[in-house]
């Protein structure tokens, strides 16, 4: 029994949905959280790490970028991209799964992930992410952030990403367990919210059966970085 | 505390007896009469404005636990009432939402001059409505800060939400709760409302209302004009996120009067 007006116009139906839920809006966000020059004793190497998603407040689809392009050596070092489909599953996180791709040449391989994303308490951002590539090997990632406020404007962020396969990749020169850890902090200024530009360190740490392979490959297990990069969003 | 000075007796827990539809309660008595939480003597006192009478038993439709002829039909588990959806779009939830008309607000506890509060505001002229509501409607300002989803009761108006339906002519108190940590104007279109803050028959009539968080306040509607109207925190980014919500008024049918 229609109660009032509003009732008829809850039941009419562009596009195939009542009228207050066309009203809900999509949003979208684009954000390079790295964007750096990275230098250690006698090489670089340009190094992005960005997201986006797009979509309203219960259903997103999310982009993810990731990559590092040696200077010297004049090759892709690594290059991922992930693409995600994003439902919140608390007030502070939310699932995803999707599909990622690694595109840099040698590496070429396909992983179905399934992964959360959010807000921890004591506000560390936390992204963490299980893979499965096509060749049937399992990986995972953590990856968390802590932004602490030294004024307004001056941010000091440190970052640490754990790295861990289940399998070994010899080709790749992955192994067992912990393969890579990586920490940094950057210290940005946010001339305006959306663009800042940083300074920072980064150190990069292969574990394990993977420090293995590198030493055998006559490459030290472990780097540490200048970086000096900008980080902006939309 | 902020209802320290209110002489409760020692059993009643301050904020016992809100989920009480009120409907006896309310229509039988006038309900802003004890100001003081059920003490007895206090109950004659109107005139508040000399001090700023904390406790001005907006809560309490119900008047208080020791009026006769309420006998012990008031709840006395003390509990908030949280019963909306806690999705995604609720991250936080008033553990004791208070009365808080007599406080200036956030930044203005300590100034050196004088803040004016809610609770010192009275109409000049009797408000044109005297009766006491009929009926209590509950409504929480919800939240998730993070994501920016602002909702009533759990809920964006794009979510597909039924209107708030009044009667014409009805009289109704409207309780609003702030789960959120933001203080919200909420805004009723077509209609004023007489603040239920101690004022008696001078209660202040307004349209908007900013509701502090952790604030639960109640204000009453005479709801006289037919239509559907809009009501949504001023804040317009909220209400662009989803705290809108619709008040429709009918014509009330005969066979429909209980």
């Amino acid at each position: 029994m229609p109660l009032t007006n509003i009732t008829t116009l809850r039941r009419c139906r562009p596009l195939g949905k009542s009228c207050a839920a066309s009203m809900a809006e999509t949003n979208f966000f684009v954000q390079a959280d790295r964007f750096e020059y990275q230098r250690n004793k006698g090489s670089n190497a340009l190094l992005w790490d960005g997201q986006g998603w797009i979509g309203g407040d219960y259903n997103r689809f999310w982009l993810k970028t990731e990559g590092e392009y040696l200077g010297e050596a004049g090759k892709l070092e690594d290059a991922e991209i992930q693409g995600l489909y994003s439902r919140p599953i608390s007030p502070f996180f939310d699932f995803q799964a999707g599909v990622r791709q690694d595109l840099q040449p040698g590496a070429r391989r396909t992983f179905g992930v399934v992964g959360v994303q959010g807000l921890a308490p004591y506000w560390f951002e936390v992204d963490a992410g299980l893979f499965i590539s096509h060749d049937g090997d399992v990986s995972a990632g953590v990856e968390t952030e802590y932004e602490m406020r030294l004024t307004q404007r001056l941010i000091l962020q440190p970052r640490a990403e754990l790295n861990f396969a289940l399998h070994d990749v010899e080709r790749l020169a992955i192994g067992p367990g912990l393969s890579t850890a990586e920490s940094g902090a950057r210290l940005r200024y946010e001339f305006k919210r959306e663009f800042a530009p940083y300074i920072g360190v980064a150190w990069v740490r292969a574990a394990g059966a993977t420090a293995d392979f590198l030493r055998r490959g006559g490459k030290t297990p472990s780097n540490l970085s200048i970086v000096v990069g900008i980080r902006f969003w939309h | 505390m902020k209802d320290a000075g209110a002489a409760a007796p020692s059993s009643a827990d301050p904020h016992a007896g809100h989920r009480q539809a009120a409907a006896q309660a309310a229509a039988a008595e006038d309900p802003h009469a004890a100001h003081n939480h059920g003490s007895p003597a206090a109950a004659a006192a109107e005139d508040h404005s000399a001090h700023q009478a904390p406790a001005t038993g907006e809560h309490t439709g119900h008047a208080g636990h020791s009026m006769p002829g309420m006998g012990t039909e008031a709840p006395m588990d003390g509990m908030q009432r949280h019963d909306h959806p806690n999705g995604p779009g609720n991250s936080s939830v008033a553990m004791q939402p208070t009365n808080r008309l007599n406080e200036p607000g956030t930044g203005l506890e300590n100034v050196p001059h004088r803040a004016l509060t809610y609770a010192q505001l009275k109409s000049l002229d009797p408000n044109p409505d005297l009766r006491p509501p009929g009926r209590e409607i509950e409504l929480h300002l919800t939240s998730n800060m993070e994501r920016f989803m602002w909702s009533f009761d759990g809920k964006k108006f794009s979510d597909g939400v039924d209107p708030i339906v009044f009667y014409k002519d009805e009289r109704v108190r409207l309780t609003m709760v702030n789960d959120s940590m933001m203080a919200h104007p909420i805004h009723l279109h077509g209609m004023f409302f007489d603040v239920v803050n101690g004022s008696g028959d001078h209660k202040p009539r307004k349209h908007t209302i900013i509701v502090k968080p952790g604030e639960k306040l109640s204000v009453d509607i005479t709801a006289d004009a037919v239509g559907d109207w809009a009501f949504h925190c001023h804040l317009l980014y909220h209400m662009h996120a989803g705290m809108f919500r619709i008040v429709s008024v009918l014509d009330r049918k005969p066979e429909a009067r209980s």
